[in-house]
């Protein structure tokens, strides 16, 4: 009998061996399977389109941080000079209309102007610092707010939907730096809607190259994400219910640029680059995702089940951002600053052809 | 030596190791913590600090053209930031 134990005892447990290597094999097939979405080296496929855009000129030179605008108006944030640049739509396309407030310290006056957003019809909002500063849409100054903001953020991003006002900005709890969603109830305070962790404080995880705003205009309300997922938050403007979209987007790595340093640290060129660094929502639905996949090249892809179509393959140098109108980048040229801008439309034409 | 006088050396040779290591780790830690704040001089308190902080991101932004500049300027108000925030300076201190 005791011989027969412990033949058996054995046996037993190479069946049982079997039965986990089964099960290991099987884990295995299940990991070598999600491998085709793992880290690639993105290449545009051929015959993508370049950037075609509307240009608008602007005699002087300017360093445009942000904009904002409706299909009459378009409000340029010039961080060099301190003011609001102010471009109209005319028969033979965007026109310089003016150049409003100036640096300063005084009523309507710009310190630091980070973001702007029209608030509604006749309201153009400009972050200042930890002030908004509020303007009609000629640019006379109407009042100087200093709402009272989640974590005393104050470099603020801003977006608007239907006369509703959002801000974004960075903050800290314990060890993790998160981005935060707010609305602005009035010109006195904010409520807090969802944060999204962005790296952590330690630099145990996460990365500063990621998305450099973390909300997004969005024809039916804001979009929100700081692209270490492929996911947005999407909030309608009258909604108190975010709700999250995420798709199986491949992941990017690319070599690292000079000045940077590769390996962990939120400091560091991360392995996998950020899913995204803009995005925006159009009325059709669609998401559009400007993904890096490089240090100075990103591709602008509708966001999709399959994995993301890609639409335009686009220059991240001069880049200035994606808002409602569409996607903006500038440059110089002999005292004249070029805007490139390709509108929300276009994307859309190009997405629902492809 | 005697062995008295030979272990009163090595805890001695440890303990000025262990000074010397805690002296350079606080000089690792607190000369890029405090050189913002340094730089405002005395007196100046975090809300100063940390907009001046603000107001040369603004002006690294000037001067940045596309999305890595601007990360860079983002990484380099992040430091700044930390340079105000006393408050770190003392939680690490401990840890020396």
């Amino acid at each position: 009998m005791k011989t027969r134990t412990t033949r058996s005892l054995p046996r037993r447990y190479v069946a049982a061996g079997l039965l986990l290597l089964a099960a290991g094999f099987a884990s295995a097939g299940a990991l070598i399977k999600r491998e085709p979405r793992g880290l690639i080296e993105y290449t545009p496929p051929a015959g993508i389109a370049r950037l075609r855009a509307d240009t608008i000129r602007l005699p002087a030179t300017a360093s445009l941080l942000d904009f904002a605008g409706d299909s009459n108006d378009l409000y340029f944030v010039d961080g060099m000079a301190r003011n609001l640049v102010h471009v109209r739509r005319q028969a033979a396309g965007w026109e310089l209309h003016g150049v409003h407030s100036k640096r300063g310290e005084g009523p309507g006056e710009l310190r630091v102007p980070f973001s702007v957003a029209l608030w509604s019809d006749t309201i153009v909002a400009v972050s200042d610092l930890d002030e908004l500063e509020l303007f009609d849409r000629n640019g006379d100054h109407i009042m100087t707010a200093r709402p009272n903001l989640p974590c005393g953020a104050g470099q603020v991003h801003l977006a608007t939907s239907n006369r509703v006002l959002f801000g974004s900005a960075n903050c800290i709890h314990g060890d993790t730096m998160a981005a935060t969603l707010f609305r602005y109830i009035d010109t006195r305070s904010a409520s807090r809607i969802v944060d999204e962790p962005r790296n952590s404080v330690s630099g145990r995880w996460g990365s500063m190259v990621a998305a450099l705003r973390s909300i997004g205009d969005d024809a039916r309300g804001v979009t929100f994400g700081t692209g270490r997922q492929p996911c947005v938050t999407r909030l309608g403007s009258n909604s108190t219910q975010p709700a999250r979209e995420c798709w199986p987007l491949p992941a990017y790595r690319a070599d690292v640029p000079p000045g940077f340093t590769k390996g962990a640290g939120r400091y560091a060129w991360p392995d996998t680059l950020p899913y995204y660094i803009d995005r925006i929502g159009s009325a059709s639905g669609r998401v559009f995702l400007l993904r890096p996949f490089s240090a100075d090249s990103g591709v602008i892809v509708a966001a999709d089940e399959s994995g993301g179509r890609p639409l335009m393959v686009v220059s991240l140098s001069a880049m200035i951002g994606c808002r409602a109108l569409g996607c903006a980048w500038t440059a110089e040229q002999a005292n004249t600053t070029f805007i490139q801008l390709v509108p929300l439309a276009r994307l859309d034409s190009l997405a629902a052809k492809r | 030596m005697s062995t008295v006088q030979a272990i009163t050396a090595g805890v001695q040779a440890r303990l000025i190791r262990r000074v010397l290591l805690a002296l350079s780790l606080a000089l690792v830690f607190t000369t890029p913590l405090l050189t913002h704040a340094q730089e405002k001089g005395a007196g100046t308190t975090y809300m100063e600090c940390r907009d001046d902080a603000f107001i040369e991101m603004g002006i690294c932004y000037l001067n940045a053209s596309g999305y890595l500049s601007k990360v860079r300027c983002n990484i380099a108000f992040e430091l700044d930031l930390w340079g105000c925030n006393a408050d770190l300076v003392d939680a690490l201190s401990p840890l020396f």
